[in-house]
């Protein structure tokens, strides 16, 4: 894999100087993208941003997926902010940044009726 | 914990009645669990009222109410006599309960009592006699209500069936509303249930002889309250010769037209009773009759009765299916009450029977080898409905012991004291399941894992802070409050649970803190008084202050009951400018999902005293 996920804020024109986001720790709670707490019918929306570290132009397909599956099936993504769907597609050139990626998190009574600490996984599909 | 009411029964089947199916056990509505038995010629009652998180037991013997079966010091029959009970919530105020009482006994009598509840107590008094002594002679009886009638069905001879309406608000006498004439011999039980909609459906067994030949079920018309014509459902075809049928309830599934019954038939002898259960989802045209798998090791044989009780009850859900209860032989050869939780499927055309569910925690508190006699299902009042989704929040009531022997061979004059208790069906028979927990994910190649937490429903007790309802918005407010904040002295005062005196002394010492706090302005705006008179402002403006406080300080409260029964909350205290004030009404405010400050009454406590009032906000 040559890219790395850098905050939808980090303003760096390459990829090389992109910052990487701190991968989430179980033990101490703290991770690079967190959704915090939400409670029944409230959103969140996160942002992140694709470096690709590689020497080409690549496609990224990122989509959600996690062994919780009431928490991946209301975390949707968006190139946009307004179309929400399960996964997006970006192009990055080569030691570039892409445009913000937006993620939401919809705390949906229907299906999520479990309470407490969860995880969801970005996943990351270099095409 | 299951609740126990001792009481002194004189009645083996007081709670339970044999060959009948009492229904006598009534959520009312103000929320009390009422249950209610005969023995020794009265009319006894027990209640269970919630208040708050105190529960509030009553038992009641009601020696003065004259309720007797027919005439003073007389018993009631040995069986346990029919005994329904109605609650018409249309008529608060008027009419709180309707009792109906009635035996087998051949000169026996069905009767109205109207209760009326008086804080803890109910009075009785002697209402419609429903029929003519003279149409008793095979009274099995059954009643239900309405929301604006109480119907009875008796038999009035050997081959008619009669059906009675009273609406006690307002009829002096019943109404017969019809007869049927069907069957030849003796009626073994009648039974019926509202459906609903005001009207009501009504369902008799019969046979010619035994075993029977018949097993019907007879709708009544809701336009002109006429019978329908009885419908063969079916029972005698899976029956047995030698078979008769022992017991049966009713009810009515009004969400889903559907018609459930359970009854029970002995099976050649009387030492063994099979239990089926029936349904039918077109309004009782057509019908499906299963044996049901009985939980237990067999069936019970009462020792004081001598003979197999099977106590079936039905009752429908709200929201479509069933429960069926009864009982039965555990595997070391005791009574207990047995459980099962009847779902529809999801096409609405077929019922599934849940497995059976032993009941009857109060057992921890007596010999493992008592008889545990039940259950009765807790009934909403009238018309309303129960809603048995999830099951584990239904309570029932059973009887603790079987009581002794009879010392008349018609009449209850048992001696020993057995009891009654409450229980919900999540104490045992529906433990709840453990909480279900997220898993935390682990990355991949090519994954990032980012973590969320559910906290479901918001509430003003909690603390928004620590839950992480920050953000940057968060950090404004903090940095506005130390910096233009006033300081102020806060005390906590936590309440204490080992003492029985009230008052200040029911308080643990202070916890203190120095807060930077924001004063309104002019706080005695608000809330809005009648301003106008400055003499008054100015008293207000002592007395009433508006607070706002930083989202850091969460004030948390806990509730505790004292050794004297009385419930009291944490209070909190601030002080500024020479005066105490009480912290109360206190609400968090949001900017953007984040928890910005805390906003707050402030009253001087100089004007009453914080604590009698029990504190808490």
């Amino acid at each position: 894999m040559s890219f790395k996920l850098t905050a939808g804020t980090d303003t760096s024109r390459t990829a090389a100087e992109a910052t990487e986001l701190a991968t989430y720790n179980p033990s101490t709670g703290v991770g690079g993208l967190d959704f915090q707490s939400l409670q029944y019918l409230q959103t969140r929306v996160l942002e992140f941003k694709i470096a690709n570290t590689g020497a080409s132009k690549a496609t990224f397909t990122v989509s959600i997926t996690s062994l919780n599956t009431d928490l991946a099936t209301n975390t949707t993504l968006s190139l946009d902010g307004t179309n929400y769907s399960t996964s997006v597609v970006v192009y990055v050139e080569a030691n570039r940044v892409s445009n913000v990626i937006y993620m939401k998190h919809f705390v949906d009574t229907s299906v999520e009726d479990t309470l407490g600490q969860g995880t969801i996984k970005i996943k990351v599909v270099e095409s | 914990m299951a609740e126990i009411t001792d009481f002194f029964l004189n009645n083996n089947n007081g709670l339970m009645a044999r060959n009948f199916t009492n229904h006598n056990a009534v959520l009312d509505k103000d929320g009390a669990m009422v249950t209610f038995w005969t023995g020794s010629s009265r009319l006894h009652w027990s209640q269970r009222v919630d208040v708050g998180s105190n529960v509030v037991s009553k038992y009641k013997d009601d020696v003065t109410s004259g309720l007797n079966r027919y005439g003073s010091g007389a018993n009631w029959d040995r069986y346990g006599p029919g005994l329904y009970l109605a609650n018409l919530p249309k008529w608060d105020g008027e009419l709180d309960y309707v009792a109906i009482v009635a035996s087998d006994d051949p000169y026996d009598y069905i009767k109205l009592w109207n209760g009326v509840r008086n804080g803890e107590n109910i009075t009785w008094t002697e209402g419609i006699q429903f029929f003519s002594t003279a149409d008793q002679r095979n009274s099995m009886f059954s009643a239900c209500s309405t929301n604006q009638a109480i119907i009875a069905y008796a038999t009035k001879d050997d081959e008619t069936m009669i059906c009675g309406r009273v609406n006690p608000a307002t009829d002096s006498r019943y109404a017969v509303l019809n007869e049927v004439t069907y069957w030849y011999t003796t009626l073994h039980t009648c039974f019926c249930d509202h459906d609903g909609e005001g009207g009501f459906l009504g369902g008799v067994a019969t046979g010619t002889g035994l075993p029977p030949t018949d097993f019907v079920y007879i709708p009544m018309s809701h336009i002109d309250s006429s019978f329908g014509t009885p419908v063969d459902i079916g029972l005698a075809a899976v029956l047995d010769t030698g078979d008769f049928i022992e017991n049966v309830d009713m009810a009515y599934d009004s969400k889903n037209s559907a018609i459930g019954f359970i009854t029970s038939v002995y099976d050649d002898s009387e030492d063994e009773l099979v239990m089926y259960f029936g349904t039918s989802v077109n309004a009782g045209t057509d019908w499906t009759i299963n044996t049901i798998t009985q939980g237990g090791s067999g069936t019970f044989v009462g020792s004081v009765s001598g003979v197999a009780e099977s106590h079936v009850q039905i009752m429908s859900g709200a929201e479509g299916g069933f429960i069926i209860g009864y009982t039965a032989e555990n595997s070391s050869g005791y009574a207990r009450p047995y459980v099962h939780q009847c779902t529809i499927n999801g096409s609405g055309t077929s019922y599934i029977m849940g497995e059976a569910k032993e009941c009857g925690q109060a057992i921890k508190k007596y010999s493992a080898s008592t008889d545990i006699i039940g259950p009765v299902f807790f009934r909403p009042p009238a018309e309303r409905e129960v809603n048995i989704d999830p099951i584990g929040q239904v309570y029932i009531a059973y009887q603790m012991d079987q009581g002794n022997d009879f010392s008349d061979p018609y009449f209850q004059e048992t001696s020993k004291t057995v009891s009654v208790a409450y229980e919900r069906l999540d104490e045992v028979a529906y433990p709840p399941a453990a909480a279900a927990t997220y898993t935390i994910d682990t990355a991949g190649s090519g994954e990032f894992v980012v973590p969320v937490k559910i906290l479901g429903t918001a509430s003003e007790k909690q603390d928004y802070y620590d839950m992480g309802f920050i953000g940057d918005e968060t950090d404004k407010y903090i940095d506005a409050f130390a910096t233009v904040g006033t300081v102020v002295g806060i005390k906590q005062y936590i309440p204490r649970d080992d003492v029985y005196i009230g008052g200040r002394a029911a308080y643990n010492s202070p916890v203190e803190y120095s807060v930077k706090v924001l004063f309104d302005p002019k706080s005695w705006t608000a809330p809005n008084p009648e301003l106008g008179e400055t003499a008054f402002e100015e008293y207000i403006n002592r007395d009433l202050r508006k607070v706002y406080l930083p989202p850091t300080f969460y004030m948390a409260t806990v509730e505790n009951t004292s050794k004297s029964e009385t419930k009291q909350y944490t209070v909190w205290t601030l002080e500024h400018d020479g005066y105490t004030y009480e912290i109360r009404q206190v609400i968090p405010r949001f900017i953007d999902g984040q928890i910005v400050y805390y906003e707050a009454n402030c009253y001087n406590t100089g004007n009453y005293s914080v604590w009698s009032r029990g504190g808490g906000y």
